[in-house]
């Protein structure tokens, strides 16, 4: 119903008490908070308690949202924020690098580190999205927010440019290093394993 | 502007092999679909909420538009301005009423006939009115101001300056036959020995005096009339 509508738009229908513009913007959003807190988090149960606190506290937000920045970059700070807020509460044994962690609760089947699939389980797209997303952490902070902008919350090229601040080139060639870094990583593990089987 | 597949046929040809991780950030981490159905339903809810009362805002305090409250709030917040800058304008106060030099040439006291009597102490002294039935004596100033500076007052004879600061004293002599005054003030306090102290040296006069003395200085009005 309101799929032409820009985000500032549906933002507009609400703010004038028009619940259905925050409908549109829960489906437009509600992946993208979640794959970013997946990301950082990897588990689905701290996704989506993520996800649940920003969209939970997003109508009330708003009053912060003054139209200064787009509102995919607005939600994108706000996600982060809520991220953050998560990991203070996590217990101090539990890191977050991926190589490290040890892990606790009732989630483990949901959990990317130690149960998530080496290389050769790649077969499945799922296992091997798992894993790519379990090697984000070892990224520079650069290179992960490109991604994280880019391919989590679907932003053009410009407008990283103008969330990070940086030149348009900058944002393409940051993003290309990303990702063959993140080729690398993958493609060194493959090999330690492959050689550990031989 | 392209399209979402125009974009990620581009970015395929330029990542190449690594398309294939490409693919894995965009399509990995999948929601659960009861957990993205739950959320959604607490959160149009909360949205639902939200907007009704953003819509009740809006229609704003005392069912007024926002626009007329915001109106009403700028107007007051500008006049408060304004009186922050001006008060010294506004408050400031009148020119002091200018009282005349009192005038032995104006007589003052119930014998006076002068409209508006009042002494220049303010009308804030008590008066209190003593008519004596005999002439105003050469004597009897004399006496007068003996008595006054036994009861810490003072009185002003004809002709003379006030005798002590700001207590006012108002004397008027006329010519033989006509009423003649002179007005002493004393404390409060001493009045009675004051007028005992006039009957003993004066005479008995008529008193007319008020019930109840509310100021700390009294008038004295006294009038000679040898008629």
């Amino acid at each position: 119903m309101y799929s032409d509508a820009s985000d500032e738009q549906l933002i507009q229908l609400h703010l004038s008490g028009d619940p259905r513009g925050m409908e549109a913007i829960y489906e437009r959003y509600f992946d993208k908070v979640y794959r970013l807190a997946y990301s950082k988090l990897r588990t689905a149960q701290d996704a989506e308690d993520v996800t649940s606190a920003v969209f939970l506290k997003l109508c009330k937000s708003l009053d912060s949202f003054r139209g200064e920045a787009k509102f995919s970059t607005w939600i994108y700070t706000v996600a982060n924020n809520a991220v953050m807020d998560s990991i203070r509460r996590r217990r101090p044994s539990v890191s977050l690098d991926a190589d490290l962690r040890v892990d606790g609760g009732d989630s483990v089947p949901r959990e990317i580190e130690d149960d998530a699939p080496g290389p050769e389980d790649h077969v499945a797209d799922a296992d091997f999205a798992r894993y790519v997303y379990g090697k984000l952490n070892a990224l520079p902070p650069g290179q992960r927010s490109v991604i994280e902008l880019r391919y989590f919350m679907e932003l053009s090229y410009q407008q990283i440019a103008d969330q990070l601040g940086v030149e348009l080139g900058t944002v393409k060639s940051r993003l290309n290093r990303a990702i063959a870094a993140l080729r690398s990583l993958v493609s060194t593990e493959e090999e330690v394993k492959a050689s550990a089987v031989r | 502007m392209r399209s979402d597949e125009q974009m990620d046929a581009m970015e395929e040809l330029q990542t190449g092999e690594d398309w294939a991780i490409v693919r894995a950030l965009k399509s990995g981490a999948t929601p659960a679909p009861e957990f993205r159905a739950r959320l959604k339903q607490s959160f149009l809810l909360e949205a639902e909420s939200d907007a009704r009362r953003r819509k009740a805002y809006k229609l704003s305090i005392l069912g007024l538009p926002r626009f007329y409250t915001n109106l009403v709030a700028v107007g007051a917040a500008a006049a408060l301005i304004l009186m922050a800058f001006t008060y010294s304008i506004w408050l400031k106060p009148g020119p002091a009423p200018q009282i005349a030099e009192e005038s032995p040439s104006v007589l003052l006291g119930p014998g006076s006939g002068a409209l508006g009597f009042a002494p220049n102490a303010g009308d804030t002294a008590d008066a209190v009115y003593v008519g004596y039935s005999t002439p105003l004596t050469d004597e009897i100033p004399d006496t007068l101001e003996l008595i006054a500076a036994e009861a810490g007052g003072a009185v002003k004879l004809p002709g003379a300056g006030d005798i002590a600061g700001n207590i006012a004293v108002h004397s008027a002599r006329h010519s033989a036959g006509e009423a003649q005054a002179i007005v002493l003030t004393v404390p409060s306090d001493v009045l009675d020995h004051v007028l005992g102290r006039l009957d003993e040296a004066i005479g008995t006069a008529t008193i007319s005096r008020p019930v109840h003395l509310n100021s700390e200085q009294v008038t004295i009005y006294i009038t000679f009339s040898p008629n």
